[in-house]
């Protein structure tokens, strides 16, 4: 695991980069864990929002994108977040869980 | 039927042969007079009474015993409707319908002009309904017309209708044109003011009385009568509309200004929300702000679910909950003696549990990067929102670090706004396995002091950690325990003990300054929606405005995030290659 940290530092990775990429455009492959256990495995450059990657997984899953919230280490995601602001590193999970609405209990 | 009637009065009989004559006799008679003579014509039509053998067998006689019905059933029905309705409509029983429009303008103006300006929106319905649609006297006779008229012979009385009266056998009859268009006030009822108009009354002067009305006035209360005349002749059970009627006339004369000013009110209220909705589409907003990686992110649609009656989703709970966590509530200082877990925590932590059932161990690991840089141990209180079948409740555990027997002592409470909301024994279980793989964690990776933890290793075991049910203020309908959760915390986070142990939970809650089915009323847990509502609409307008500005900057930055990054979804069995 170490080793993966190290390769993707994004120092080391910039120089390979194709010009278009910006800043930190290493790929990443990322898991988002659904509740019901499953996995789904993405690649994803670093400096791409999640967007992308919610928008695929909602669509992998037919679930409706605003009935999930992805969570990175309990924290919330947002759409426009990039990999690289959020410290994400390869191999890294995010829980896709079901948005919670509760009014009483039945 | 009509026409032979009309035809033949061959016969002595003193039976008009004009309806509206008819009508208009049976009409000024008492309701005890048309009980007579409906008595005396059914002993004449079956010829008991007579004991004569009738050229026509008795078909007159029916036929005015079958007017004489009639009259009485319109009574009957008129009367009845009566009851449940004021009065103005009353009047139209005296109005005879052979009368023009002009006719009946002129005597329902008399007591119209008494009547408040107020009527003037009365809503208007056409006056020809009156006039032909609802005969009132005979509803199921046709209406008359001239041939039928003058086809009858020998009775002066066809030509002037209105002296119908005068033949009348009745002497009290005489005064009649008069009392027929005689002034009712409104308030009387009609058969009270039928009887009235029945004894002569010198000091009705007609005449001059009719000439007074307004023409205005007039019309808005012929429009007004031949509305409710409509709705009296429709079945009984208008009667119910007829009464929604009045009430609108009541509104729109004397609460009407404060009625529809409530109403105003709440077209502007409704209009104002969806003015909102349309001015804040599009836009979202992060609490605290978009550089904060905990920020919570609000869209529209968010904001929906403070309508009233509605469920709260995670996202207003995990909003306010950052919002308590501002300066607004508790100081930075305060702040250090609590973590908020997030709503999706006990989610994460059940299932990371039912998992380890299956598998036979724990992987508390991702739970851990939930509370990465955090010692939950340090902390005086750990707030747990607790979500679970459409229900919300409160789980905090309280001074984790503590021992039994210190200043403080350790133990998990559970707070639920409804009796039967969450099994709070789950809510332990599952808290208390959290508590001790963290524990064990912490003292493995040392990070508590050595010595103290050897020990404490051993001692803190599931069933070690005391927990406890409070009574707290209950949520009186089936939509408020998200703004109760919220409540719970905001009130907890405010007045926290600095110490608690066991023996406080006991029910002394006054001392204690938290918890109780007192601890405040239901009503502010459930205000909390519209003013997390307002302002979360504030937000988005500062949003709005913020974005407004930076747009022209970030024109040229923007194209930088709107560069489509390839994203791969890979399968499973790919990815393990």
């Amino acid at each position: 695991m170490a080793g993966v940290e190290d390769a993707s530092t994004p120092g080391t990775q910039q120089d390979e980069k194709k010009p278009l990429d910006g800043a930190g455009g290493q790929h990443i492959n990322l898991k988002v864990k659904g509740q019901d256990g499953g996995e789904v495995f993405f690649r994803i450059k670093s400096s791409a929002t999640l967007r992308k990657l919610m928008n695929a997984y909602c669509d992998r899953q037919s679930v409706d994108p605003s009935s999930i919230a992805f969570l990175f280490d309990g924290r919330r995601l947002r759409a426009e977040q990039t990999p690289a602001e959020l410290d994400m590193e390869d191999g890294d999970e995010i829980d896709a869980m079901l948005h919670q609405t509760g009014g009483a209990s039945f | 039927m009509l026409e032979e009637f009309s035809e033949d009065d061959s016969d002595g009989l003193e039976v008009e042969g004009n309806q509206d004559s008819v009508a208009e006799k049976f009409r000024e008679f008492s309701d005890e007079h048309l009980d007579d003579e409906i008595e005396k014509y059914k002993g004449y039509a079956t010829g008991t009474k007579t004991g004569l053998r009738l050229p026509d067998e008795g078909a007159k006689f029916t036929m005015y015993l079958h007017n004489l019905e009639k009259e009485k059933e319109a009574r009957r029905i008129k009367r009845s409707l009566a009851v449940s309705t004021p009065k103005p409509q009353d009047i139209d029983f005296h109005c005879r319908e052979s009368g023009t429009s002009e006719d009946l303008q002129s005597k329902s103006g008399i007591w119209l002009t008494s009547l408040s300006k107020d009527f003037a929106t009365c809503s208007t319905v056409k006056t020809e309904s009156l006039l032909t649609k609802i005969p009132l006297h005979s509803p199921n006779v046709p209406p008359p017309h001239e041939d039928f008229k003058s086809a009858s012979p020998n009775n002066g009385n066809f030509t002037v209708s209105s002296d119908v009266s005068s033949q009348s056998p009745s002497p009290a009859r005489g005064a009649s044109p008069v009392k027929r268009t005689t002034p009712v006030p409104p308030g009387k009822q009609a058969g009270s003011s039928r009887r009235k108009a029945k004894t002569p009354d010198p000091s009705f002067d007609l005449d001059s009385d009719l000439k007074t009305p307004a023409p205005k006035v007039v019309r808005r209360i012929t429009r007004k009568r031949a509305r409710e005349t409509d709705i009296v002749g429709r079945t009984p059970d208008t009667a119910m509309e007829i009464n929604s009627s009045d009430e609108d006339e009541k509104a729109q004369s004397g609460i009407g200004s404060v009625l529809r000013r409530s109403s105003i009110e709440v077209h502007r209220r409704m209009g104002l929300r969806n003015t909102n909705r349309r001015r804040i589409e599009g836009y979202k907003v992060a609490f605290p702000s978009r550089t904060d990686p905990d920020a919570v992110e609000i869209l529209p649609s968010d904001l929906q679910r403070l309508d009233p009656m509605e469920f709260l989703n995670d996202t207003v709970i995990d909003f306010y909950i950052k919002y308590i966590q501002t300066n607004i509530f508790i100081g930075s200082e305060g702040r250090q003696r609590f973590h908020f877990f997030n709503s999706f925590f006990y989610k994460k932590l059940s299932e990371v549990v039912s998992t380890q059932k299956k598998k036979g161990g724990a992987d508390f690991s991702k739970l851990r990067k939930w509370t990465k840089g955090t010692n939950v141990f340090e902390k005086d209180y750990l707030i747990v929102p607790i979500h679970d079948k459409l229900h919300w409740s409160l789980a905090i555990i309280c001074f984790p670090g503590s021992e039994k027997g210190g200043i403080s002592e350790r133990c998990i409470i559970h707070l639920d706004s409804m009796t039967h909301g969450h099994d709070s024994q789950r809510v332990f279980r599952l808290l208390r396995s959290y508590l001790v793989a963290e524990w064990k964690h912490s003292v493995q990776a040392g990070e508590n002091q050595a010595d103290e933890c050897i020990q404490t290793v051993q001692c803190l075991k599931a069933d070690s950690i005391p927990t406890k049910k409070v009574p707290v203020p209950l949520q009186d309908n089936e939509s408020d325990c998200g703004l109760f959760l919220l409540h719970y915390i905001r009130k907890f986070v405010e007045n926290a003990p600095k110490a608690m142990k066991l023996s406080d939970l006991e029910g002394n809650w006054d001392v204690l300054g938290v918890f109780g089915r007192k601890w405040f009323h239901s009503t502010e847990a459930s205000s909390l929606r519209t003013s997390i509502q307002e302002q979360l609409y504030r937000l988005f307008d500062q949003e709005i405005l913020d974005h407004a500005q930076v747009n022209d900057q970030s024109i040229s930055s923007g194209g930088t995030s709107g560069v489509c990054e390839v994203v791969i979804p890979l399968d499973e069995e790919a990815a393990r290659k």
